[in-house]
Parts: structure tokens; C-alpha cells; sequence
């Protein structure tokens, strides 16, 4: 504990050295451009945020369609009307490659979100993003509310038996090792079954494996936008009435943006999930 | 001008010279038109050589043989809407070089074609709304546009009117004697080979058969034996050539070849 | 001659039109002459109405991607015509010697065996080797003794792309990302997003020095489709010579095009189909106002692309195609009424 202790508080001496001499240099004209950068940067320092990405004011997508009300402007992955915005630091996501690549070009300042791989990356996004817009700070409490509300669930699920959890999206979409929702499952008391089965990043899974695996739950999303149908056909399937989760009716839909955020929302997603998987341990407390 | 070649499995003999017109006979599948394209460089023989005023055909290039040797097809393509005049003028290709643009002279000599051809009212005209016999004019004009030495013609009476028939060989035979030219024609009609051509190559099966005046190769016991038909035959005094009278066709014996 | 002259004229103010009406569209509205001062080197001390950010759209943004797709759209017109010559088939187009099959598959596996992932050039490298390595082959196919029989080229076209197109679509079964399938798709229909100027520097001087080169035998392919093969020999052509020139000069052009723009189809098989119709069967109009014809065509279809709809950008080919296919029907009409009038 004491080295740790050491080591953070030269790591806020550094930064806070290095802090005046990078003062005219702060961003000041902020554009996000990516949903997960949206949630984190409106947490950070929403003075400083010009624009957000089109998804913001979306309930199904975004978990601060509130908070994005106070920024007037919405942007997607168009390099015109980002340069438009005159901005001195834009946040996009990874596969948006040719559009961050001619920003660069044009000499901005660009960070590209790629990987999306655990909750440490999370947190390491949030650190990344605050030292970014100079507000190392402000990330850092962030990091560490999340920490202590992530460490409130394991201990509630720490004796409990741990159930056999899926992950289930439309075209057979699980999240195997490496992915977010991995960590998600493991904190909040559960075996990831796609893990288990070797499966690395986001992959499809058959039914047939699905059937065999016979999962003790099943998590989905409850959006309905892309997939219609999905989640019922899921339970009017007949191969699938044989599989435990579907039985014992432990298949729990999550709201969309729960499943698919990648900020420090993601508590959120830990604390629903771990309701669900564990109520027992859960009454009254958390939502 | 000399050509010896052996196509598969016969061999042929052969020598033109200069200032002749032959005309060139035989049955379908006789190999007329096989011979026409050996000449023209267009096919390689399997054995023997080609020569062309004494260099050896093979060893020319495919522009050297075509300053020289002209070649008027059985049938002209007419796939894309070039105009007559157009087609015509293509004729000075060989004598041109790629950079260069066509001169007065190339155009001089290419009316003077068509003028010979009377084709010069269709050089406006996409050959693709030509008749076929307006077409086979046009690409004789071309040929003659050429300038050759050699001009090798397949059947250039097929498609047209007697009119248009008797006008075009009149023009080659002129030609042959105003500017020494060499002309073979594959003729299938017997009558106006015997009057437009002073010399008859009659093949058959891959084979010369005659090789002479008219009055010696169509005798009534060629035409039976290459032909299969019993005909008669007697000087045209009229026309300069022969009158040939098919009476009938001959009983199929067994063939041997 | 005049004629001939005249109607490049024309064609050269249309592209220029069209260059300058892509020039003023985009998603962001730049009034008229902040384009034109931002298109103008900024002299000191006068004021030229243009913001830095204008200029950063107008010159960084739009003008390499406007001029890309005249040189995309000018190559793929050029090589659609060449290739129309030397089959002398109208229906020709570059897809007819592998080119397209090839540079997609191309792509598709430098993405999904992951080599795009370690340089930005691997992808268009790749499409590239392929599309040029797939006409190889269908020559080494097609040629026996020497000669190259048309039909037998024809042939192993269609049996090389049809595998092609088998082994693309078995690599896009296989790609599980989303996000790389979906780039890789919007790849396959053509596109000019993100394209500027590396893209251009890459591409410019093989497609403009190929076509130049293509523009030499114009009067070789004149004789080809006026004459046909045997008729081009016995006016002084070298078939087999000219045959292998212009397979390999075409394949090179339209391989470097199609390795950044995608594959964008209708524009090789109707720009010389439409310039025929108007200014005739002569290579040596056809040829550069086929460039000119396809390179305004191209500008003027990437315009729709990106300002037809708000939402998304259009993808390059379906707008090709969208135009295409009712030209080709109206052709096909004026086909059938001329041949049931004779």
C-alpha cells in the first residue's frame, strides 16, 4: 500500500509540475465524436466540450442524454464539418481510421479510442482523457468512485456461487475473453461461459454450442432498435427450452446502453448485473 | 514475286509475277482461301517458305508485308460505326509512321480509290448502314488505297450486283497493267475468272490441279473430275472468256483422296 | 480535325464545371468565393475572405478527393474503351479482365488476414498486386503458341473471377469484427471517403502516365475494330504485340485506380458507350474524351454521394449504378427498336 501511495503522489507531482507549463495548451474547443469519450469528457469537464456525437440524445445508446443538453452541437465521423468546429483536440473512435488519419493531416490534435478490451482499459481511458483536457484530477476521483463501487459489489458476491453467464446479441454475438463485459460478468459474481469456452474478443457462437454449454443465465440487451423480435424469438426458440438459463427464467435483458458502453458508466452495467445474478445479496440496495 | 509452302499434308508450288492477274479456283474447302492467307502472312506454313520479291516472307515485318501486299476479305466486319471515307483512309496505315498525321498525298490517293471503286458518293456514310455489297466495295477501295504490289482478293464478287461485279474486276485488271500490280483472285465463278484473268490456278483438296490459260484448265474433263458436274464449255467470243453450260451433276462414285 | 477539336473543347469546360461545383459542395456550406480565394496562395496584406478553417476544407478536404475522382473516373472510362476496342465488343469494361475481382479480393484479404493493420498502404499495395497478378494469369491462360484467341481471354475472365469473387466471399464469412466487415463492404461498393492527397500522390502518376500511354494506340485500335483482327495484320498491325501493350498498360491503370477508389463499376462499360454516341467510333476522339467524359461523370457522382443524403454518405458504386442501369436500359431499348425496324 505505501509504495502505491508513493508512486501516485509522484505521479500528481509530475503532473502537477508539468500542469503550468502546459496551461496555454489545454484544450479549449473540445469535439467527441464517440459515445464512450462523450459520457467520460460531459463527466470531466463539459465547460470545455464544443460537440458530442450524434448518439448522445439517445436513451437506447447514451447514459447522458441529460448532461449532453447543454451542448449545442452534434457531430459525426465528417472531417468537414469537424474542422468546421475549429477544435484543438478531437476524441473519435478507432475505426473511424481515415477520417482521424485527415485530421491529423490537417495538423489537429486527434486521440483515437481503440481496444474496448476490460474495465482496466476503461480506467485507463479516463486517466488518458483527463491528463488530456488538464483534468488529471477530476479523472482521478472518477477512477477511484468507480474502484470503491466495484469493490461494494465483490464483497456483497464474494461467498456466493458463482452461476455460468452467456452473453447473447442478435446473429449470435457473445463476448469471450478480452472484451468488457467479461470483466462485467467476473465482478459481478459470474463465470463468463465464452471464456470458458475459449472464445477471445466478440464472436459468434452457435446454437448448437450455446445448447451445450447450458448456461446457468443468459444476458441481453433489451433494445429492441436493431433486432426486433430478437429477444422473444430467443425464448420461443424450441432447442432452447432445454437450456437452464432459459428454464429456470434467468435470461436478463439489460438496457441497451448498459451493455454497450464503454465508459465509467460501466459500474452500472456490474451493479444491474449483480442484482440479477445474486438478488439475495442485493435487496433494497442498488437499483 | 515466288512462293513455294507445303500446307499440312500437301504441298503446293507456286510462282506470281508481276503484272499478273490469276485467278484462283476450286470447290469449297479446295484450300483457296487457306492459300490467299499464307500469302498474306496471315498463317505460317508447316513447312517450306514464302517469298516476296526474293526476301523471305518470314523474316518481314507484319508492316514491311503490308506496304506491299494487300488483302480484300470475304467478309467485312461492320461492328462499329466507322464512317466509309474513314475505313478507306486506314488503307495508308502501313505507309505511315505512328506519329505522323495522314498528308495530302495519303488523301489524294485514297479518294483516287474510292473514285475507282464508286464509292466516293458512301464516304460519309457509317459502313454499318452499307449493304454487304457496299461494304466489299469499301474494303477494296482500302486495299487499293494500299498501294500494292499484291493485291489478294476472296471471293470480292460474292455480294455484288453484276454491275458492281464486272466494274470491280474491270478496275483490278486495269490496274494490274497501268501499274504492274499482281492480283489473285479466289473466284467461284468460273465464267468471269475465265474472262478477267489470263492465268487459272484450279485446286482441289489441298492441291494444284491446273495451272495455265483459262482454255486449258476448264476443260469438260476438269470439271468433272473437280468439280463433279458434266459441263459444257465453249469460247465466248462476246466477252473475251468462256461460256460454261452445267448439265448435270455427276453420280458419287467412291472417293478416294 | 475541327470537329475532333471541338468536342474535347467541350468536354474539357464540363469537367472544369464539375471540378468546381464538387469543389462548393460538402456537408459544410462554403460560400462561392471563400472557395475560390481559398483555392488562390494567400498573398500578404490582402484580405481574401477566407477562413483558416475554409481553407483547410476546401484544399485538404475536397480538392484531393475532387481531383482523385477525376483521375478514377478519367482511367476507368479510358480502359473501358480500350478494352471495348480490342474485343471490339461494346459491352466490354475493365471488370472483363479480372481487375475488379482481383482487387477485391485483394483488399478483402489484406483486411481480414490482419496486414492492414500494420501499414496504411498495405491495403491499396494489395489490391493492387492482385487485381495486376489476376491479368497476368488470364493472358498466361489465354495464349498458345504465341496467340491470344479473344474468346479464349474472355474465358478465363470469367473463370478467374468467378473463383475470385468464391474467395472473397469465403474470407467475408469468415471476418467476425462488424466494424472491419462493414468497412470492408463499403470498400467492395466503391468509395472516396477519407481519400486525400496521399491517396492522390500514390495513385496520379501510374493512372496519368498509363492513360497517355493508352492514348498512343488509338490508331492500332482503330484498325482493330474497323478491320477486325486478320484486317488490322494485313494493314501492318502486330496483333499480339499490341494485344499484350494494351492488356498490361490497362490492367496497370485501372489497378492503381481501383486500389484506392474500390471497385466502382458502369463507369468503364457506359462513359465510352455514351461518348461513341456523340462523337463517334474514331480512338483518336473516343479515347481522350472518354477520359474526360468519365472523369467529369465520376466528379459529378461522388458530389451526389456526399451531399444526396443528409444522414450517410452514399457509397460511390450504388450511385454509378443508380445512373447506370437506366442508361443501359435506354440503350438496350434503342437496340431492340433498330432491330425490329430492319
Amino acid at each position: 500500500m505505501k509504495p502505491r501511495f508513493l508512486i501516485l503522489a509522484l505521479v500528481i507531482f509530475v503532473v502537477a509540475a508539468a500542469v503550468p507549463s502546459r496551461a496555454e495548451q489545454l484544450p479549449q474547443r473540445i469535439v467527441s465524436v464517440n459515445i464512450a469519450s462523450d459520457e467520460i469528457l460531459l463527466a470531466l469537464i463539459p465547460e470545455w466540450l464544443v460537440a458530442v456525437s450524434v448518439l448522445a440524445d439517445d436513451p437506447e445508446v447514451s447514459g447522458v442524454v441529460q448532461e449532453a443538453r447543454a451542448i449545442p452541437v452534434r457531430v459525426k465521423a465528417d472531417a468537414e464539418r469537424i474542422v468546421d468546429l475549429r477544435p484543438d483536440l478531437v476524441v473519435i473512435g478507432g475505426h473511424s481510421f481515415h477520417v482521424a488519419s485527415q485530421l491529423r493531416q490537417l495538423g489537429l490534435r486527434v486521440i483515437t479510442i481503440e481496444g474496448f478490451e476490460s474495465i482496466g482499459w476503461i480506467e485507463q481511458l479516463v486517466h488518458t482523457l483527463g491528463h488530456a483536457v488538464g483534468a488529471p484530477a477530476r479523472a482521478e476521483r472518477l477512477v477511484a468512485e468507480v474502484r470503491e463501487r466495484l469493490r461494494n459489489v465483490e464483497e456483497r458476491v464474494a461467498a456466493r456461487p458463482r452461476p455460468r453467464v452467456l452473453t447473447y446479441a442478435p446473429s449470435g454475438y457473445t463476448d469471450g475473453r478480452r472484451t468488457i463485459l467479461d470483466d462485467v460478468i467476473r465482478v459481478a459474481g459470474g463465470d463468463n461461459v465464452a471464456a470458458a469456452l475459449g472464445i477471445v474478443g466478440g464472436r459468434q457462437i452457435s446454437l448448437e454450442q450455446v445448447i451445450a454449454a447450458d448456461p446457468d443465465a443468459v444476458v441481453m440487451s433489451a433494445s429492441q432498435r436493431w433486432a426486433p423480435g430478437f429477444q422473444s424469438e430467443f425464448f420461443a426458440h424450441p432447442a432452447l427450452r432445454t437450456v437452464r438459463a432459459v428454464r429456470d427464467r434467468r435470461v436478463h435483458q439489460l438496457p441497451g446502453r448498459l451493455m454497450i458502453t464503454a465508459s465509467h458508466h460501466i459500474v452500472e452495467t456490474v451493479e444491474a448485473l449483480a442484482a440479477r445474478l445474486h438478488p439475495a445479496a442485493f435487496t433494497g440496495a442498488v437499483r | 514475286m515466288g512462293w513455294a509452302q507445303w500446307p499440312a499434308g500437301r504441298s503446293v508450288d507456286l510462282a506470281i509475277g508481276a503484272g499478273e492477274m490469276v485467278g484462283l479456283i476450286g470447290p469449297n474447302g479446295a484450300g483457296k482461301t487457306t492459300l490467299l492467307r499464307l500469302m498474306a502472312r496471315l498463317l505460317a506454313p508447316t513447312g517450306g517458305a514464302l517469298w516476296l520479291d526474293g526476301a523471305a516472307l518470314a523474316t518481314l515485318s507484319q508492316r514491311a508485308v503490308a506496304r506491299h501486299v494487300a488483302v480484300v476479305a470475304q467478309a467485312a466486319p461492320a461492328d462499329f460505326a466507322f464512317a466509309a471515307g474513314d475505313v478507306v483512309r486506314m488503307g495508308r496505315h502501313p505507309h505511315r509512321g505512328r506519329f505522323e498525321g495522314e498528308s495530302a498525298e495519303d488523301e489524294a490517293i485514297a479518294r483516287a480509290a474510292m473514285t475507282m471503286t464508286d464509292t466516293a458518293t458512301l464516304a460519309g456514310r457509317p459502313i454499318t448502314e452499307l449493304s454487304a455489297g457496299e461494304r466489299q466495295r469499301v474494303s477494296l477501295a482500302r486495299a487499293l488505297a494500299q498501294a500494292p504490289r499484291l493485291l489478294l482478293l476472296d471471293e470480292p464478287t460474292a455480294n455484288l450486283d453484276p454491275r458492281h461485279q464486272i466494274k470491280g474486276l474491270e478496275c483490278i485488271r486495269r490496274l494490274v497493267r497501268e501499274t504492274r500490280m499482281a492480283a489473285v483472285a479466289a473466284l467461284h465463278d468460273l465464267e468471269l475468272a475465265s474472262r478477267y484473268c489470263a492465268r487459272l490456278v484450279l485446286m482441289d483438296f489441298g492441291a494444284v490441279v491446273a495451272d495455265g490459260p483459262p482454255v486449258e484448265v476448264l476443260t469438260p474433263e476438269r470439271l468433272r473430275t473437280v468439280y463433279g458436274v458434266v459441263a459444257h464449255v465453249v469460247p465466248n467470243a462476246a466477252t473475251g472468256g468462256l461460256s460454261i453450260t452445267v448439265l448435270e451433276a455427276v453420280e458419287e462414285e467412291a472417293t478416294t483422296s | 480535325m475541327k470537329r475532333r477539336a471541338r468536342t474535347l473543347g467541350v468536354l474539357v469546360v464540363v469537367l472544369a464545371l464539375s471540378v468546381f461545383a464538387a469543389l462548393l459542395s460538402g456537408s459544410v456550406s462554403v460560400p462561392a468565393r471563400a472557395v475560390a480565394a481559398a483555392l488562390i496562395e494567400p498573398v500578404p496584406g490582402v484580405d481574401f475572405e477566407v477562413t483558416p478553417s475554409q481553407r483547410a476544407i476546401v484544399v485538404h478536404l475536397r480538392l484531393p478527393r475532387v481531383l482523385l475522382a477525376a483521375v478514377v473516373g478519367g482511367s476507368l472510362a479510358l480502359s473501358g474503351a480500350v478494352l471495348q476496342g480490342l474485343f471490339r465488343n461494346p459491352m466490354a469494361d475493365p471488370g472483363i479482365i479480372g481487375i475488379s475481382s482481383g482487387a477485391a479480393f485483394g483488399a478483402v484479404f489484406a483486411v481480414t488476414s490482419g496486414l492492414a493493420l500494420t501499414r496504411p498502404w498495405t491495403l491499396p499495395l494489395c489490391a493492387f498486386v492482385v487485381a495486376t497478378a489476376t491479368t497476368f494469369a488470364i493472358y498466361r491462360l489465354a495464349t498458345r503458341g504465341g496467340r491470344t484467341p479473344l474468346a479464349a481471354l474472355l474465358l478465363a475472365g470469367l473463370a478467374l473471377s468467378a473463383l475470385l469473387s468464391a474467395l472473397t466471399s469465403f474470407l467475408l464469412g469468415l471476418a467476425q469484427n462488424l466494424l472491419i466487415l462493414r468497412e470492408l463492404i463499403f470498400w467492395l461498393l466503391g468509395g472516396l471517403d477519407g481519400r486525400g492527397w496521399p491517396h492522390l500522390r500514390l495513385v496520379a502518376l501510374p493512372a496519368l502516365a498509363g492513360s497517355a500511354a493508352l492514348f498512343l494506340f488509338a490508331r492500332d485500335l482503330n484498325l482493330l475494330a474497323a478491320s477486325g483482327e486478320e484486317g488490322a495484320r494485313s494493314l501492318g498491325v502486330e496483333l499480339q504485340r499490341l494485344k499484350r501493350w494494351l492488356l498490361v498498360v490497362t490492367a496497370l491503370v485501372t489497378g492503381a485506380v481501383v486500389s484506392v477508389s474500390g471497385t466502382i463499376g458502369f463507369v468503364g462499360l457506359l462513359v465510352p458507350h455514351a461518348v461513341r454516341l456523340v462523337a463517334g467510333p474514331d480512338h483518336r476522339v473516343l479515347l481522350p474524351a472518354s477520359f474526360l467524359g468519365g472523369a467529369s461523370f465520376l466528379v459529378l457522382a461522388d458530389l451526389l454521394a456526399r451531399t444526396l443524403s443528409p444522414r450517410e454518405e452514399l457509397r460511390l458504386g450504388v450511385v454509378t449504378a443508380a445512373v447506370g442501369v437506366p442508361f443501359f436500359l435506354f440503350l438496350l431499348q434503342r437496340h431492340r427498336a433498330y432491330a425490329e425496324a430492319v
